[in-house]
């Protein structure tokens, strides 16, 4: 029978998933050569929300945890083809092909490259659960203490103790991250980011020149995308982008699991432990120099375990 | 916030030109005639003073059929190039302003064998127009008159739209009234003294069109194989399983 048990209840484990998981920040920008075209992101996220669900089986849940986007910005590289009119076939020839071609004029000084930045942070509906995950607890060694230093000596160790810790660990073990939606208006976004673009690079042109070239461009906007390879659905192209070109789901879970498992437990606790704090000595008298301090009453700590059932959180553990 | 970045510089001047005279050449406008074999210097005049000139050779051992001469730039050339009398001599502009007309002697000096101001018999001018409008056509060495109504390219690629032709006399165009698309190809084949001129009338605005989209969903799950040793304090390793379901 262990010497000491601690229980906490689910609603108290799920305020101390919340507190470390808060703190979980994410950012990465990364950018790939795509062929036609070049694609690019910048992202920054954050956790909120979720349900932490204990199990029977001693495993942990955690649901519909929001990916709340402080940034997402894709940005689309492309390279516009040669756009020139003429070299249409003045005199043809009779038994195929043209004697007689007309000079083309390119409407570009070269081919233009633009680039179009989304951001589409507001637009994506997203969510990571925590599938299997299971609570273990490490006994963590500080790095920073010398071997041979007795338990007194890392108390007083300045500028801080060096005491050993005892952590309790949460391993996600399986992430779901789910990008569920992209919102419709993404579409209308990079139409219009294209219309712009044409507008700006047209600028100074009669609104007929503008109008024209754009129907000479086939329209732009398809031509665009055409070269971006979108077909006709949008929203799964971007998720597809997102998710499996980059990997953006692969390194959140991974993030994720990274997160919890190595440096961020969800409690530590010092060993030995400190039962009773040093204090000011109550013999003090007023008018004369302080006593010295007591000393922490502290117990060693070994074989601490963790299990859950699915009310509640179960830490056990020896004295000595 | 929507970024732009266009690099490449836009050529104003294809959009922006309305008018195209086949004696006083500029951007998208051609003629075309076809020498017989001898020598021959081109005198190429801007609002009728004169900004350089051009021998070529027509001989029979060439088997070049399109000798193309760029009026803009007809002083920076150097050699002297050649056709074969079955093939053609294009002059043309390849930028600026234009209001070029070009004359062409044989070297020696003899006779005028060719005025771009007064085409003839077996000229030919050929013109893209861009601008979708309504065009007047003006034979000015007679009276004929007509008119080009030029419509959108729309979705085809203009490169494919047939060249359309009309035979030019002192006194008509035959046909009368031609319907274009933007940028395609029109060419007006000679019978008598000509100068094409064609001007813009009036003009008229089209639209582009949006897109819609729908729900999509991508699901993947990442999962960690491998346990830290709690007693050594080693973070563990991760191994990720993909796992991706779709639904709409």
């Amino acid at each position: 029978m262990p010497h000491a048990r601690v229980i906490a209840s689910e609603k108290a484990f799920e305020r101390l998933f919340s507190k470390v998981v808060e703190k979980f920040v994410y950012e990465d920008a990364d950018s790939a050569d795509l062929g036609p075209f070049t694609a690019g992101y910048d992202i920054k996220i954050h956790l909120e929300g979720g349900s932490v669900d204990l199990r029977a089986d001693n495993g942990v849940h955690v649901k519909e945890l929001d990916i709340k986007w402080d940034r997402l910005n894709l940005s689309l590289g492309v390279n516009i083809p040669e756009l020139c009119v003429g070299g249409f076939c003045i005199i043809p020839n009779p038994f195929g092909g043209c004697i007689l071609r007309a000079p083309r004029y390119c409407l570009f000084s070269e081919d233009p490259d633009i680039q179009i930045l989304l951001p589409l942070g507001g637009l994506i509906t997203s969510e990571i659960s925590i599938v299997d995950g299971e609570l273990f607890t490490r006994y963590v060694v500080n790095q920073n203490r010398p071997g041979d230093m007795d338990q007194w000596d890392a108390q007083n160790a300045v500028p801080d103790p060096l005491f050993n810790k005892w952590q309790l660990v949460l391993d996600p073990r399986t992430v779901d991250v789910d990008f569920i939606d992209i919102a419709d208006t993404v579409g209308d976004l990079l139409d219009d980011a294209i219309e712009a673009l044409f507008d700006g690079l047209l600028s100074g042109v009669p609104d007929w020149a503008k109008a024209l070239i754009k129907a000479i461009l086939g329209p732009i906007v398809h031509l665009v995308r055409v070269i971006l390879d979108i077909g006709d659905d949008i929203q799964e192209w971007l998720i597809n982008l997102l998710g499996v070109t980059f990997g953006l789901q692969n390194m959140i879970g991974l993030a994720l699991i990274a997160y919890f498992d190595i440096g961020n437990p969800l409690f530590e606790i010092e060993d030995p432990y400190p039962i009773l704090p040093k204090a000011e000595n109550p013999n003090n008298r007023p008018n004369e120099t302080p006593l010295p301090e007591l000393l922490p009453v502290k117990i060693p700590i070994r074989d601490l375990t963790v299990s859950n059932n699915d009310v509640e959180m179960v830490l056990e553990g020896n004295v000595g | 916030m929507i970024t732009i970045k266009p690099k490449a510089r836009f050529n104003h001047r294809i959009l922006t030109t309305s008018t195209f005279d086949s004696g006083a050449l500029g951007l998208l406008a051609y003629v075309i005639h076809q020498f017989q074999e001898g020598r021959y210097t081109a005198v190429v005049n801007r609002d009728q003073k004169n900004v350089g000139s051009i021998n070529f050779l027509v001989e029979s051992t060439s088997d070049n059929m399109q000798l193309m001469i760029d009026l803009a730039t007809v002083s920076t050339v150097a050699e002297v190039p050649k056709v074969s009398p079955k093939g053609y001599v294009m002059f043309y502009v390849s930028g600026g302003e234009g209001s070029y007309s070009v004359v062409a002697s044989e070297e020696s000096g003899a006779s005028l064998v060719f005025d771009s101001t007064k085409l003839s018999d077996n000229d030919l001018f050929a013109v893209s127009i861009l601008e979708p409008a309504t065009y007047s056509m003006v034979n000015q060495a007679g009276s004929a008159t007509g008119e080009i109504q030029v419509t959108p390219a729309g979705n085809t690629d203009p490169h494919t739209l047939p060249t359309q032709y009309v035979d030019v006399s002192t006194a008509s165009f035959d046909p009368t009234k031609i319907n274009l698309q933007s940028s395609q190809g029109l060419v007006f084949r000679i019978k008598g003294p000509a100068r094409i001129v064609i001007t813009k009338q009036s003009g008229k605005e089209f639209v582009t069109s949006k897109h819609e989209g729908k729900k999509v969903r991508r699901h993947v799950r990442v999962i960690s194989l491998y346990r830290s040793d709690p007693q050594q304090n080693i973070p563990k390793q991760v191994r990720r399983h993909v796992r991706v379901t779709r639904s709409k």
